[in-house]
């Protein structure tokens, strides 16, 4: 449901470029957020980029999903690890860009 | 297969007729666990992390049930905030449909950098009202809302530079079918070639879903998520599927009552009920799109009506931790095994294959999965 990965640009185009995560590669659209050098990260969602992310906000994402894939396994013994600092912060989540993502 | 899912959907064509479709979902199912004995506040942050293209209004609908679970009121403050960041991600993606997705439905290129402008604008607006997306807040000092500024710039943006009419032209069904026919406006040329690339009847589809009320939440609704394990992921109302998302929501308005009784098919319906529904949005017309209710002590549902449609959290809490949490979202019931796309794909009657292709990626689109989708075209 509503569930979007992080992705990293291996191989750039102007509108379209080539991109690994999860373990998976695909080719996804980049209209929304303009040209993007390799080894930016942004998030996917049906083949589209959606939104740049930071490498740290990456790896916030994947911990994340990486945790519900444990608790779909029934691995719940350890969950927390792959939410820290939860509560503290302010949700940030993707789906719309902060100014100045992007290259349009 | 990575862990978002897929949909696919195989149809049966004999080159005249569909004789079946089917549709498998290879979604995840039962995450909702993930937030079993997390602490209600937790479990509200983690919603919009994980699910995060809805992932305002899958907050909202997290704390909604959360506090009403654990007996928390929550004030005229966070309620407002709450309602502007479920009304800005419903104009997000209504505007993303229609500046990119129905463009590019009938070959047009569509306007990505109108997009990435609009799509900046609101993040920034919203960043003043993130702080109702937690469990139980409290409203900061200093920081105001800018929505109302960006909701009525975005206004004049949809009526001058995409539909070069006033809002009271969808009111009438006359004044919209002349506005149609027209063509002139990026929007109404659009539609006009949608409508016709989509005429093919359907038949009279599946019932839309009822606007939800507390007594149904709390009694039917809840009756069904207690008895039957598989109702998340393939819900139904009163024993059978139903649709949910705009049109279902907009059906009483006198344009979309009127385009369901008369087009052919329910695409312009639906793509017509997106358009009224995001002017009444921007002119701040809209009624309630969210509500909670208490089932018993530590045990409540909450339901927004998100762009697709209506999104449903249900937990349990025991002391302030989570016990059980459900969540049925919008897409499972408009995309169910028996659901409106099924039974509106066995009704077409198309020869031309290219022509079939083209009808069935716009009923798709005009109930708009959250998920990627496949389409395969075959004979059995």
């Amino acid at each position: 449901m509503c569930l979007a990965i992080p992705m990293r640009v291996v191989s750039g185009g102007q509108l379209r470029a080539w991109c690994e995560g999860r373990g998976e590669r695909r080719q996804l659209d980049l209209s929304l957020v303009g040209t993007q050098p390799e080894g930016t990260w942004v998030v996917a969602f049906r083949d589209v980029a959606q939104q740049v992310l930071s490498a740290d906000d990456a790896a916030t994402l994947n911990l994340a999903l990486d945790g519900l894939e444990a608790a779909l396994r029934g691995d719940t013994a350890n969950l927390d690890a792959y939410f820290p600092d939860l509560a503290r912060r302010t949700p940030e989540l993707p789906g719309y860009p902060r100014s100045g993502d992007g290259d349009l | 297969m990575s862990i978002e899912g897929a949909l696919s959907i195989a149809v049966d064509w004999d080159g005249r007729r569909v004789n079946a479709a089917m549709l498998v979902s290879t979604r995840p199912r039962g995450v909702a666990r993930v937030l079993v004995g997390k602490r209600a506040g937790d479990a509200v942050a983690m919603v919009p992390k994980l699910f995060s293209i809805c992932g305002r209004s899958q907050a909202v609908a997290a704390a909604l049930a959360c506090e009403r679970a654990a007996g928390i009121e929550s004030d005229a403050a966070v309620q407002r905030a709450r309602m502007e960041l479920v009304d800005a991600e419903i104009v997000h993606e209504y505007l993303w449909r229609i500046l990119l997705d129905w463009p590019r439905a009938i070959g047009a290129a569509g306007n990505a950098p109108m997009l990435a402008s609009v799509r900046a604008l609101i993040g920034e607006a919203l960043k003043a009202s993130e702080w109702a997306m937690r469990y139980a807040p409290e409203r900061p000092r200093s920081g105001g809302s800018r929505w109302d500024a960006v909701r009525v710039e975005l206004g004049r943006l949809l009526t001058r530079d995409l539909m070069d009419a006033p809002p009271a032209t969808l009111d009438d069904p006359s004044r919209f079918d002349t506005w149609l026919e027209a063509g002139t406006s990026p929007v109404a040329n659009v539609m006009a070639r949608l409508r016709v690339e989509s005429a093919n009847s359907t038949g009279p589809g599946v019932t839309l879903l009822p606007i939800m009320t507390s007594d149904l939440a709390a009694g039917e609704l809840v009756r069904r998520l207690d008895s039957d394990e598989g109702f998340s992921s393939a819900p139904d109302w009163e024993g059978s599927p139903r649709e949910t998302g705009p049109r279902a929501r907009q059906h009483s308005h006198p344009l979309i009552a009127e385009l369901t009784r008369c087009a052919p098919s329910p695409v312009l319906p639906r793509l017509a009920a997106r358009l009224v529904e995001l002017t009444e949005l921007l002119e701040r017309k809209a009624g309630e799109r969210m509500a909670s209710a208490a089932i018993r002590d530590g045990d409540a549902i909450a339901w927004v009506e998100t762009a697709r449609g209506m999104l449903v959290h249900r937990v349990a809490l025991d002391e302030e931790s989570v016990v059980r949490y459900q969540i049925v979202a919008p897409t499972e019931w408009n995309f169910h095994p028996r659901g409106a796309l099924v039974v509106e794909l066995e009704t077409l009657c198309v020869g031309d294959r290219t022509a079939l292709e083209r009808r069935v990626e716009l009923l798709v689109q005009s109930l708009d999965p959250c998920v990627a989708y496949g389409i395969e075209i075959g004979h059995a």
